[in-house]
């Protein structure tokens, strides 16, 4: 070009970054005063965007003064690009600084900052801007934005928040939509309803890769390893092609559904089919899945196989093996387990607690009370259990054995006495297989269990939930044995469902039996 | 969470009618929906303050939360999601501009004279 212009520099610059090299881009800027040639909104949008893909907050700081210096700190496309780039590279406190000095705004300015929010996991901050868009804007919002807020009502937990966004969607036209729906089947799951989750996702007319990778793994969280298996089968009937994280997903089914043997037939196939080579997460899905079983032996053979690039991958493979052996009474794997945890400094309060507990349950109080003490010595401390239970728009928080801030206290106490009762009458033992850390009478140890966390939720819950609604209770910790069987016998009991979601999965707790049959 | 949502106003959306029927018909399988639950017609007229005929099939229903879990296990009824402002500034559920057929403002706190009043405007715009 013998002159190029504004526009044709522009243009260079953004195919630079369509063509992913957006460094390229960031360059041309710099050159552009050296050539006389003068940035206009698109410029700097293009170039503010270049610096958004690099994730490069310095540049996108040096373009920002030179938005200042040309004068152009009110353009809506220019901030937008700003919020954009700001909120990609984490200072969310400068993207709501640039949002908060624009002179007016639009769908795009607002779903920036909204995504910025939401991918910072600020999600209550997400939430709260949609709520001031939707009052102070007269435009609609766009799939753009009800997907990010979506997702935002996913990462929360929040379901009737997102049940609350479902309605918006629907009433702006949106509901088929495949970005909305994916986010709303993706959330629907994550809140613990899987059956609207799939209700979605079967109305999608064109479900792609994502959507049905998502399900997968969905179904999968839910105890639902059939499902997971027959939605596997239907995408590559679709010639859907299979990644490394679809794989993963149904590796995950097999392994939190028991399907061994399937489990072990897609791990030796999924290179020589899809080409997808295993790797260390796949192997922990199976060294878990052995585990699970009983196994105990081929998974130790085959966690002793795998290469390890870094000691943090290794986490989770020992972690799994160490969870296996506990539950099988393995001493000595779990002790192998624990002491590379240890070595390795990963998962370290989590190897300590094992190690005592298996000497709990094989009645070595003394070396379960000398780990307690290295424990404290070494500054380690358990996670404290606690539960939490969405109802309406507020959220109530239960920790372990703490009935004094439990709501509705005395109500709560007296309901679960009288369940215990119940569930008495019917052969359960309380405190039996709950894991207890101090060395206390039987009588004591079933105190201390009958007050974790999910059961004063679930004491609250039943309540303050009309019959006839699931109560949905999340947890943060592995639900424990007894806490297990007694939500069994209660939801007979009292004729009610409930799912609860421990940091593993979801259970669905329904007349006297739990969808993940014991194997948790 | 947004404006407007009182856990009393809840979103019905039903599945896709017959594509023969006219907009007057859809109503009134709107109307016999809610009426399984709350037990007569002239009740249901009552408590349905929105319908959408159009790009969606759904309609408002001001009922307690209990019933809505009941409206959810009829077989015509897809989902029964809370209710928000579509039009904040107004207070209106539902909104002209996209093609949803009418709107009722509905007071925070329902009584008989505004119900009076959504019944002589569901009367004039559309079902008779």
């Amino acid at each position: 070009m013998l002159e190029p212009n504004t526009i044709s520099w522009t243009s260079l610059m953004g195919g630079y970054t369509a063509a992913k090299q957006p460094s390229m881009a960031v360059w041309l800027f710099a050159k552009m005063p050296k050539n006389t040639v003068f940035p206009n909104a698109f410029t700097l949008s293009t170039v503010v965007n270049a610096c958004s893909v690099l994730a490069d907050v310095k540049a996108g700081k040096l373009v920002h003064a030179f938005v200042e210096l040309y004068g152009y700190h009110t353009n809506l496309i220019v901030c937008a690009s700003l919020v954009d780039m700001y909120g990609k590279s984490n200072d969310l406190g400068s993207a709501r600084r640039v949002f908060d000095l624009m002179v007016e705004r639009n769908v795009v300015s607002w779903t920036s900052m909204i995504v910025g929010y939401a991918q910072n996991a600020q999600g209550y901050e997400a939430l709260e801007l949609f709520k001031e868009f939707s009052r102070l804007e007269d435009d609609p919002p766009n799939q753009y934005m009800l997907s990010c807020v979506v997702n935002a009502c996913a990462s929360l937990g929040r379901l009737v928040y997102g049940k609350v966004t479902h309605a918006s969607v629907v009433k702006r036209g949106h509901e088929s939509n495949e970005v909305v729906a994916t986010a709303l089947a993706d959330m629907y799951a994550k809140c613990g309803c899987f059956e609207s989750s799939l209700k979605v996702f079967k109305r999608m007319l064109n479900s792609c890769l994502i959507s049905y990778t998502s399900m997968i793994m969905s179904a999968a969280k839910h105890g639902l390893g059939e499902v997971s298996l027959e939605l596997f089968e239907e995408m590559i009937l679709k010639g859907i092609t299979p990644t490394d994280v679809t794989y993963l997903g149904i590796l995950y089914a097999c392994s939190h559904s028991g399907l061994v043997d399937r489990g072990l037939v897609l791990l030796n196939s999924m290179q020589a089919e899809h080409g997808v080579v295993p790797d260390v997460k796949h192997y922990t899905c199976v060294v878990d899945m052995l585990g699970r079983r009983g196994r105990l032996d081929e998974a130790y053979r085959l966690a002793k196989t795998i290469e390890l690039r870094h000691d943090s991958e290794g986490a989770l493979l020992w972690g799994a093996l160490l969870s296996a052996s506990k539950l099988h009474g393995r001493l000595d794997i779990a002790a192998e387990a624990s002491k590379w945890l240890i070595e390795a400094k990963q998962q370290v309060d989590t190897a300590y607690v094992s190690m005592s507990n298996i000497h709990v349950l094989t009645g070595n109080w003394d070396d379960s009370q000398s780990i307690r003490s290295e424990m404290k010595r070494v500054g380690v401390r358990k996670e404290p259990g606690c539960s939490w239970v969405e109802i309406k728009d507020s959220v109530y928080v239960f920790y372990a054995r703490d009935v004094s801030s439990c709501p509705r206290g005395t109500e709560v106490l007296k309901l679960l006495k009288d369940l215990e009762n119940r569930m008495k009458e019917q052969g359960y033992v309380g405190g039996s297989k709950g894991l207890v850390f101090v060395d206390v009478e039987d009588e004591s140890k079933e105190e201390i269990v009958n007050l974790h966390s999910e059961r004063l939720a679930l004491g609250f819950s039943l309540i303050s939930i009309p019959k006839g609604e699931t109560i949905r209770i999340m947890k943060n910790l592995r639900m424990c044995g007894d806490c297990h069987e007694a939500f069994k016998l209660i939801s007979s009991i009292v004729e009610r469902d409930f799912v609860v979601r421990d940091v593993n999965r979801f259970h669905h707790f329904k007349n006297g039996s739990c969808s993940c049959k014991d194997y948790w | 969470m947004l404006e407007g949502c009182d856990f009393e106003h809840w979103l019905v959306v039903v599945e896709p009618p017959d594509p023969q029927l006219t907009r007057d018909d859809i109503i009134d399988v709107y109307i016999k929906t809610l009426a399984r639950i709350i037990g007569s017609e002239e009740e249901a007229r009552m408590k349905i303050y929105s319908v959408s005929t159009r790009h969606y099939f759904a309609f408002g229903a001001l009922v307690s939360e209990e019933l809505s879990y009941k409206l959810k296990e009829l077989p015509n009824v897809r989902w029964v999601l809370p209710d928000s402002y579509m039009d904040v500034k107004n207070k209106t559920y539902a909104v002209h501009k996209y093609g949803i057929n009418f709107s009722n403002p509905v007071p925070t706190k329902p009584n008989q004279k505004s119900l009076n009043k959504g019944i002589v405007a569901l009367e004039m715009k559309s079902l008779v």
